[in-house]
Order: structure tokens, then sequence, then C-alpha cells
């Protein structure tokens, strides 16, 4: 499986399936990342972590720990 | 005690009197005494209630 | 009647700046996500019967955070009569997300688009009207920041406000759309009909708060959960999750109509300013520049300029002798005058000295704030900050906490984890809040020269010692554990409004001076008495023949042994440091009334002596306990008397530990020294280091940590 942590920095994948529960699952959907949609991997933070992410047209922080659970292709 | 001493002391009496009840009030009413300027933050409305 | 409208959209989207508008109140308009905590209600310009609110920034109206609580809360339980949703013409996907929510409520919702000049600009094109027709909303054009389509507006709102109630137009995919309708049969039936949708939507989320409001029967409830768990398995995601992707599918298809994008992926000025400003080699330097500049000018170049003109010319050139002079020659006792001259103008005098600094460090924060850079501190700190056992969202109430500590702590409500909440209460008192800067700009000023470095390693000594307590807190028990996630936008950079930050500013320095006419006159007429007075061989007045012993000197004397270990073991720095526990302020303005003089460089110089003793004086009471206040506020949000006294009490042990590490090593290298002294610093050093580098020995996988935070309850 892979997952957002993996994709690297410049690189457009696509949403396959958001895994994890409740309120942070919630608040990331809510962001506006759901199945299906394309997001590109802008940048990582310069310790690493977060990264900035392009979503809908806006950018978007989130951590790497987060985007483990977010699966693409 | 000449007489202007008399009269500036007792302004200066009022004034501290009317200070002191105010802060008082303020306290009663429940208003914070928040001191450096809240006024321009944008949390303020979530320290001056209750 | 009156009637009543909300104003709802997401954070950053120009809602609070269209507030302004609207009603004329003062208030401050920030670039943070989320920077609108509490309600904020206004009376409509020219329409006296109609109440506009403030909601918070949102972007859904989940049961997840306090501001989706707040704002649904409103919304539901007041009824107000008309939405005006505030959509970013810019983000209009994730704007409309939550649009759909509020259709949902029945309540009519005017959709104002803002930043349609900016839209333009790009080259991208949004049908206005078809797109209200298709959400079934009055719609409208404007521009917050030029003030444009705003009488359209509101004028849209009070309509559709006399018109009443509607019902959503969109439609969610077919299972689930049967699936609503059967929860409608079973469970909301009895409701007005436009409200059955939203409550419809909700159980079938499962939402905790509105299963809890609407108490169901438990058969109804089974009846249900078969209905959901059937959706559930043709769509192999949870409730929730298919709601929000459905709303997104939804908005997906409308975009798609009314909404023409030119180019897609062309760099905005924004993406150019992050590629520099959050670069990876450049971010950190780029921060620490930035953060030298704000102190270097507002406590080294030209506030020290304002501080010195204040001080030494217009109170102690001007006014201190007019009024001593004009006093005189009505013959006033010397005894008055000097009540007057060096006890209400002295300690007035000293803390109003150092107002014109403290507004240029507010107007620059201000700035930085309102285009949008402090979002980017977060991003490029939050790695560093989750070290310390803290998040990069801790960083919004310690940057707060730099005008006040009070609302700092206040805002730490905004994290959602109680273990990242209470180690950000604990820590940001040690941040250099306005009221703290005057002790920082005197001893700078008066010791060091008007050097910056004091100043800027003032602040950086209050963050080494939130990241220190971070380090050290995080391996005891109480601490242990992951950080809260952390999803956050990055706002698009913009040119601060001029009137709303020199407005901020301006507001924040009245304040300041309010309290100076006020608590600090009070209470330099206090001090200057208790210092007049001697109880020694009779009571009788302090005069130059008399002599004897003040109140004061006595009480302060009598406690001052345990400051001697810190360097300014005398009684006049240990009663400005008991009295800055009322407010900081107090700390320099006790200094002014106690002096022989307004002269703040040489009273400084007179009470302190030696640059040592100054700074070892400044870190103590930098770090110690907060004002009144703020201890109130901690109380507050630890809502635990046992946290709060661990909180306080910490934060003095820790305040005097670096101070007597300060003092008692750079004794050495001034010439003198203490063994004693020394070796009991060296002890404390050696402790400190140990908690420091002592091996965490949790380390938990994050994504089995969500499921705690499900759980997590909000006030």
């Amino acid at each position: 499986m892979k997952t957002l942590k993996d994709a690297g920095i410049g690189s457009t994948v696509r949403v396959v399936k958001l895994h994890g529960e409740g309120a942070l699952k919630r608040r990331i959907m809510d962001m506006g990342i759901t199945k299906g949609i394309e997001i590109r991997v802008r940048k990582a933070a310069p310790l690493g972590d977060p990264i900035e992410l392009t979503v809908r047209g806006y950018q978007l922080s989130i951590r790497k720990a987060d985007a483990e659970m977010i699966e693409v292709e | 005690m000449n007489l202007p001493t008399i009269i500036i002391l007792s302004v200066i009496a009022v004034i501290f009197v009317a200070i002191v009840i105010n802060e008082i009030r303020k306290k009663k009413q429940g208003k914070s005494s928040c001191s450096c300027g809240c006024g321009g933050c944008a949390f303020k409305d979530s320290c001056n209630k209750k | 009647m009156s009637i009543k409208i909300a104003i709802a959209g997401n954070p950053n989207c120009g809602k609070t700046t269209l507030f302004n508008l609207l009603t004329g109140s003062n208030q401050y308009v920030g670039n943070w996500p989320g920077v609108t905590v509490e309600k904020k209600e206004g009376q409509l310009k020219g329409h006296d019967d109609v109440i506009v609110t403030d909601l918070p920034g949102i972007y859904s109206l989940s049961p997840y955070t306090l501001e989706e609580v707040v704002a649904r809360n409103y919304l539901l339980g007041e009824n107000p009569d008309a939405i005006l949703n505030i959509v970013d013409g810019t983000n209009i996907e994730r704007n409309l997300y939550l649009t759909t929510q509020l259709t949902e409520i029945g309540i009519p919702v005017v959709i104002a688009i803002n930043m349609m000049d900016v839209v333009r600009k790009r080259g991208d094109y949004i049908n206005t009207e078809q797109l209200g027709a298709e959400l079934g909303c009055g719609i409208v054009e404007i521009s917050a920041l030029k003030g444009t389509g705003i009488d359209e507006a509101v004028n849209l709102a009070v309509e559709a406000a006399r018109r009443g109630r509607q019902v959503p137009k969109h439609n969610f995919a077919g299972c689930v759309e049967h699936a609503l309708a059967h929860i409608e049969e079973a469970a909301v039936h009895g409701m007005d009909e436009d409200r059955q949708r939203w409550y419809a939507v909700k159980i079938f989320e499962r939402d905790s708060k509105v299963v809890e409001e609407l108490k169901l029967d438990n058969d109804v409830i089974s009846h249900i959960e078969r209905d959901i768990k059937r959706v559930e398995n043709e769509l192999d995601d949870d409730a929730e999750s298919i709601i929000a992707n459905e709303r997104y599918v939804y908005i997906g298809g409308v975009v798609d109509r009314c909404y023409r994008r030119k180019n897609k992926d062309g760099l905005t000025t924004s993406d150019r300013i992050d590629k520099i400003v959050t670069n990876r080699i450049l971010a950190l330097p780029i921060f620490a520049v930035i953060m030298w500049f704000v102190y270097y000018i507002s406590i080294g170049s030209i506030g020290d300029f304002t501080v010195g003109f204040m001080n030494d010319t217009l109170f102690g050139e001007w006014i201190v002798p007019w009024v001593t002079s004009t006093l005189a020659g009505v013959g006033c006792a010397p005894w008055l005058i000097s009540l007057i001259a060096d006890g209400v103008v002295g300690g007035v005098g000293a803390v109003l000295g150092f107002v014109p600094q403290m507004m240029i460090l507010f107007l620059l924060l201000s700035l930085l704030e309102d285009c949008g850079y402090m979002a980017r501190v977060a991003f490029i700190l939050d790695k560093l900050f989750r070290k310390f056992g803290l998040s990069g969202k801790s960083f919004i109430p310690m940057l707060v906490a730099t005008g006040c500590g009070v609302p700092g702590i206040m805002a730490s409500r905004t994290i959602e984890q109680e273990r990242d909440r209470r180690m950000t209460v604990m820590t940001t008192g040690f941040i250099p809040c306005g009221a703290k800067m005057p002790i920082v700009g005197m001893i700078a000023g008066g010791l060091f020269g008007g050097s910056a470095w004091v100043a800027v390693s003032a602040y950086f000594i209050g963050v080494l010692a939130v990241i220190i307590t971070g380090l050290m807190l995080k391996k005891t028990k109480p601490f242990a554990g992951e950080a809260a996630p952390f999803v956050m936008e990055l706002p698009e950079y913009h040119a601060p409004v001029p009137m709303n930050t020199l407005r901020a500013t301006w507001e924040r320095g009245w304040s300041f001076i309010k309290r100076a006419g006020t608590v600090i006159v009070a209470a330099s007429i206090i001090i200057w008495t208790l210092n007049s007075i001697s109880l020694s061989g009779g009571v009788h007045f302090i005069t130059e023949q008399s002599g004897g012993k003040s109140i004061l000197e006595a009480l302060g004397g009598a406690v001052k042994w345990i400051f001697a270990p810190l360097g300014f073991g005398n009684w006049q720095a240990t009663v400005a440091t008991v009295l800055g526990l009322m407010a900081k302020e107090q700390v320099v303005s006790t200094f002014g009334t106690l002096a022989s003089t307004t002269d703040y460089k040489v009273m400084t110089a007179e009470i302190l002596g030696s640059g040592l003793a100054g700074y070892s004086f400044m870190i103590f009471n930098l770090l110690c306990a907060p004002c009144f206040a703020a201890m109130g506020a901690i109380k507050r949000e630890m809502n635990s008397a046992k946290w709060t006294v661990g909180a306080i009490g910490y934060m003095c042990v820790f305040a005097y530990a670096v101070s007597l590490m300060v003092y008692q090593f750079g004794s050495w290298f001034t010439g003198g020294g203490n063994i004693i002294g020394t070796a009991v610093a060296a002890f404390i050093l050696a402790f400190m280091l140990y908690m420091i580098f002592k091996k965490d020995k949790k380390s938990t996988p994050t994504v089995a940590n969500t499921e705690k935070q499900n759980n997590l309850v909000h006030k």
C-alpha cells in the first residue's frame, strides 16, 4: 500500500482511500482530501516535517504521521 | 497645613478612592483585569467574559 | 421586529473585515486560521433593526472542534433569520463544502463571493447566477477589502430573512438519499420540514451530539443502524466519511458547471514568496532575522530613542520640574509635592515612557500576523515544537502572549489534546508579554547601553524556557504520549490592511495607558506612602532630619535574603518583584517611585548595580509567576487547583533556578564568584541536563493514537 507519506516531493498523486477514523479523518476530509482527488506534494518543511500539499487549489500542511493514513496511487 | 495643601490632598484622595472603587466594581462584574492591551487582541472576547 | 443575520465562512475568507464594514465596530483582523474564537455581534450600519453576528471561522460543522460546536449551537439554538455565507472565490470548492452544510439547517443562506477581483485577475470565471440557482441561495459578488457589493449583500440577506426558511436543494448518491429518507421517516418526522434534512444527515453520520439531543428510542436507533450499515457496506467506508465524500462530489459537479479555470499550474505571488520564506535552507534564518529585526527596531534603535525622550526629556526635564515648581508656587507642603512628583508622576511616568516602544512592537507583530507569515512560522516550527512535546499550534498562543499572557493562555483552547493544552498553558507564561517589555527596556537601556541583544536574548530565553520545560516535562508521567494532529491551511499572503493594523495597535496601546492612569496611579500612591512612613521609633514621616526605615524597606528587607543568591538581594528590587505579581508594569513603576531620580538609566543602576545582577533580575521577573490576571487565566484553563498550583509553582522554581545559574556562573567572569552558590547552581544544571537528555521511553505509533482523539470531549 502506497501512502501520501511515501509520495515524493513535487509528485502528483490520486487518493484511493482514507484509513483511520474519527476526528482526524473527518478533519482531513473536511479540508477536501477525499477519494479520487488529486494532491500535489509541494514541499517539506525545513526540518522535514510537516509537508505542504496543494489540494483543490489551495495550500494545506499536514504531518507525515497523518499523511500515512491517506492511501494514494 | 495650608489651604492649597488641603485642597490638592483632597483631590488626590478623591481620585485614589474613585480608582479603587472602580477597580473593585470591575472585579465584581467579573471583568478581567487583563492589563497589557487586550483591546487589540483577536482573543479578547474570550477573556473578557465571565 | 428585529432581524438576526449570522456571518459564516471559512477562516481567512475576509469574514472579519466584512463584519467590521457592516457594523463599524473596532475589531482586530488577523490572518491566522481560526482567529475568531468567540462570537461577535453588532448592529448593522443604517439598519437599526438588524443584528449581525460574526461566527468563528470554520471549515465544517463537525462536532469535533470548539469553533465548529460554537457555530452549530448558535445556528440551531438561536435561530438567526438568515446566514450570510462568505465564500472565498479563489478557493471555491472547500468554501462551498461549508455552504452545503449551512443550507441543510433550513435557514435561508445568502452567498457573498469574496475576492472576485483576484479571481478575475487570474483569468478565471465564475457563473455566479447559475451557482446561486444550483445551490438555491441568493448570491452576490463582493470585495470586503475594497468595500464593493456590501450593500447589495446586506439587502439580499435582509430580504432572504423576511422571506423565511427554506429547504436545501442538493442531493447525494442514490443509496445515501434512500437511507436519509428512511431516517427522516423513522426519527425526525415530527419536525418542521426545513429542519429534517439537517437532523437526518447528522443521525446518519452518528453525530454524538445530535443523537444525544434527540433521545431516540433504542428500537428506532437499531432500525436506522441497519440502513446506515447497508450503505456503509455498499460504499465501503464509514458513514461520516461517506457524507463528507458526497458533499465534495456534489460540489465538484457544481463547480464543473459554473467555474472556468484558465491555467492550473501558474505560480501565484504567494507561491513565489513561499519559495523563499519556507525554503529548506533559508526558512529558519529568515525567521530568526525577522524576529531579530522586530526586536531591534522596537527595543533597540527607534524604541530606545522614544524611551529616552519620554523618560529623560518629557518627564525628567519638563513634567516633573513643572509640577514641582507649580505646586511649590501655590505654597503646597513639601511632602505633598514629593507624593505627586516622586510618587504618582514618577511611578506612572516610568510606565508611560515605555508605551511608544510597546506600540512599535505591537505594530510590527500585527503586521506579520495580518499578512499571513505567522501561519508559515507554525509550518516551519512544527517539527521543532513537537520535539518538545508541543505542536506547531502552540505557537499561536505563544505569539498572542507576546502581547498579553491572558489571551495567550486562553488561546490554548484551540489545541484539541488535553496533554498539549496543559503543556501550552504552562509554558505560555514564559513568553515576554507587553507588560514585561518595560522591564526588558529598562535593563537594556539602563545597564547595557540600549543594546538590542538584551531584548532579543530576553525573547530567546523565553522560548528556551518553553523548550527546556517541554523536554523535561515530556518525560514525566502526566505529559507522556504523542502530540495532537496538525492539519492547517497556509493562507495566501496579502498586504496588511493599514487601517486594521493601526487600529489594533492603538487599541493595545490605549488600554495600556488607561491602566497606567488607574491601577498604577493608585498603586504608586500606596507605595509612596509605605515608603515615607516609618514605624521604628514611633510612627512618623520620614524627613531628612528624622531618618528611619520605611515600612516598605522593613518589609522588603525581611525577605530580601531570598534573592541574594540571584544578585539582587536589596529591598527595592525585592519589593518591585513582589509587586510585579499584581501587574508586571508595576516592576518598573516601583523603581520609578523608590528611586531618587526620574532618569531611568540612573535609577536602574542605583537599585541593581551591576549588569549581571540586572540581567539576573530581568530573567527572574520574566520567567517567574505571571501577574494575577494571568494566574486567573491559568486556573480557568487548567480547571483544577492541583494543576494551577503545580504550574505556577513550577514557573517560580524554574525562574529561580535559571537566575541562580546565570548569576553564579556569571560572577566568575566579572571578578568574584561564590563556591557554595556555584556548587548549587552546578547541581541544578546537572539535574536539568539529566532530565533533558534522559531517554524518552514511550514512543507510540501515531495512527493508532487517533482513536483516542475520537473520544475528546470539548468544553
